[in-house]
């Protein structure tokens, strides 16, 4: 039984019928508690909507998530998000602050909350930049005040929406190995989300291929029980790579056809 | 400060000098005072009328009218926009009727005003207010079309209720559309100063300047056309100096 489990999860924008969007279609999806499992597919494949849906952004159209048994509801602090891009984060908050934000709406008090937000900053390397805005840091850092923010939650699940998608591909790299190192031995359960095939192997235990849309589900799942930190040069990297590149390969070229059909 | 923006300033003085040099010519040579009084001319009657407090007079009214006029406007107008923006219901209720005061203008009120109110200060403020509340307003509401999904995604993920997300996030997003409002309607609230004050007033610049022109002095009328310019000069001023100060965290673009 897994810890967080999808069954039979459709997701369609507009009334049921001919002139639904069809997004998710029989999506079943099933994490164990502590697993690193990364959703991965061609762009518009809807693996966004299936992190919005356990975040509770969204409602299945049909079938249920559960996690723990209980069905998903609002969103809330035992799911974590570490959203694309930076358009989450609060201009008007320095980086501390916006560290700070979940456990000031949770009343956490202030020396409390200063200790653990100062914790989670220099862990993440933002130690001498607490009192910047994000305005006033780079993309890579702006991520990293996400990272803390989000862990500073100690929440039993994250849900990473394509972090580093905006990133350099050096940023990118960086912020991956700090992204092992940081989730390994937590014991938290994350859903990431990415279109980068190295990425996904970097990081995963699990990997789930999805489907080129409409409709879309999890058309694969490749399990990687490489040693952390896994080396992008070794054998068994590029082996992993070309069994999951053949898979979704064959997806990205369904979307590439359609798109110059159209 | 830098070279360029010391560079800007010389230009700027450059052109005020020789726009009053070339006015004082004027002044002296092709007209009479009674037409256009040179600057030297105007200068000699603001210290005279200084001396005598009159033009004091005229200036702390019109300050003091707009300022009660653009708090409360201010106020409302900001506590409107931000109960519209909130609750969708309510704005869609209130709309039509707020599109339809917007094209009438502030000084078209003047005489219903003065009916209700008299000649007193309070028809003054009320317009005042009337002129800053719908600016404030529309651009407070203009501010909640800014799309904030991530923002309060997040805010709902990290524990935030409805109420909590519209105070600590919400708000603070729409506090520099609050301020932009604020700063137009400072503008438009001289417009409806000085008209109020030339129709229905005793005292004030907008008196001065009409005035001035039944007791046949134009150097009376320039003390308070330039008035009005310094006053609102100051005002622009120091609104931006205390919002940059006061809003330091949000940037508000000046």
């Amino acid at each position: 039984m897994g810890f967080i489990r999808f069954s039979g999860v459709d997701f369609h924008y507009g009334p049921a019928g001919s002139s639904a969007v069809s997004i998710l279609k029989g999506l079943e999806l099933e994490l164990a508690q502590g697993e690193f499992y990364v959703l991965l597919g061609p762009s518009g494949c809807g693996k966004t909507t299936a992190l919005n849906l356990l975040a509770g952004f969204e409602r299945p159209s049909a079938g249920t998530i559960v996690m723990e048994g209980h069905a998903i509801g609002e969103p809330g602090m035992d799911r974590v998000v570490i959203f694309q891009g930076d358009d989450s984060l609060y201009p008007w908050l320095t980086a501390q602050e916006n560290v700070e934000f979940p456990l000031r709406m949770t009343g956490v008090g202030a020396a409390e909350r200063r200790r653990r937000a100062a914790t989670w900053l220099s862990r993440v390397g933002l130690a001498n930049h607490g009192q910047k805005f994000p305005h006033q840091l780079s993309g890579g850092m702006k991520q990293r005040i996400q990272i803390a923010r989000a862990l500073v939650c100690d929440a039993p699940v994250l849900l990473m929406d394509e972090p580093f998608g905006a990133l350099d591909a050096q940023t990118r790299t960086i912020l991956q190995d700090e992204l092992v190192s940081i989730c390994n031995g937590s014991g938290a359960t994350v859903l990431f989300i990415t279109h980068d095939i190295a990425e996904a192997i970097i990081l995963a235990d699990r990997i789930g291929v999805m489907r080129a849309g409409p409709g879309s589900a999890v058309k694969d799942e490749f399990a990687l029980d490489l040693p952390r930190p896994r080396n992008r040069g070794s054998v068994e990297f590029a082996a992993a790579y070309d069994r999951i590149q053949r898979v979704l390969g064959e997806e990205v070229r369904k979307v590439v056809t359609r798109e110059a059909a159209a | 400060m830098t070279t360029a923006s010391r560079q800007s300033l010389l230009r700027s003085a450059f052109a005020v000098i020789a726009l009053l040099t070339a006015w004082e010519i004027a002044g002296r040579t092709i007209f009479i005072p009674a037409v256009l009084p040179a600057p030297s001319v105007i200068l000699g009657e603001t210290w005279t009328r200084t001396l005598s407090g009159l033009l004091v007079l005229d200036v702390a009214m019109s300050a003091s009218r707009i300022l009660v006029g653009f708090l409360a406007g201010s106020l409302l107008g900001a506590v409107l926009g931000l109960l519209f923006g909130a609750l969708e219901p309510v704005r869609r209720a209130f709309e039509p009727i707020v599109q339809f005061f917007r094209f009438i203008p502030p000084i078209a009120w003047l005489t219903p005003v003065l009916i209700w109110f008299g000649i007193g200060e309070m028809g003054k403020w009320v317009l005042i207010t009337y002129t800053t509340t719908f600016m404030v307003l529309l651009n407070t509401l203009a501010g909640f079309a800014e799309p904030l999904r991530d923002r309060m995604r997040a805010a709902r993920v990290f524990g935030a209720g409805p109420w909590r997300a519209f105070w600590h996030v919400r708000l603070p997003a729409t506090v520099p559309w609050i301020v932009g409002g604020m700063r137009i309607g400072m503008g438009n609230s001289f417009q409806t100063l000085i008209v109020a004050e030339m129709l229905a007033s005793n005292e004030g610049l907008g008196h001065l300047i009409l005035n001035s022109r039944i007791q046949l002095s134009t150097e009376g009328m320039f003390v308070g056309i330039l008035g009005i310019a310094v006053l609102g000069i100051a005002a622009d001023f120091g609104f931006r100096a205390l919002t940059r100060r006061v809003f330091s965290r949000h940037r508000l673009g000046w």
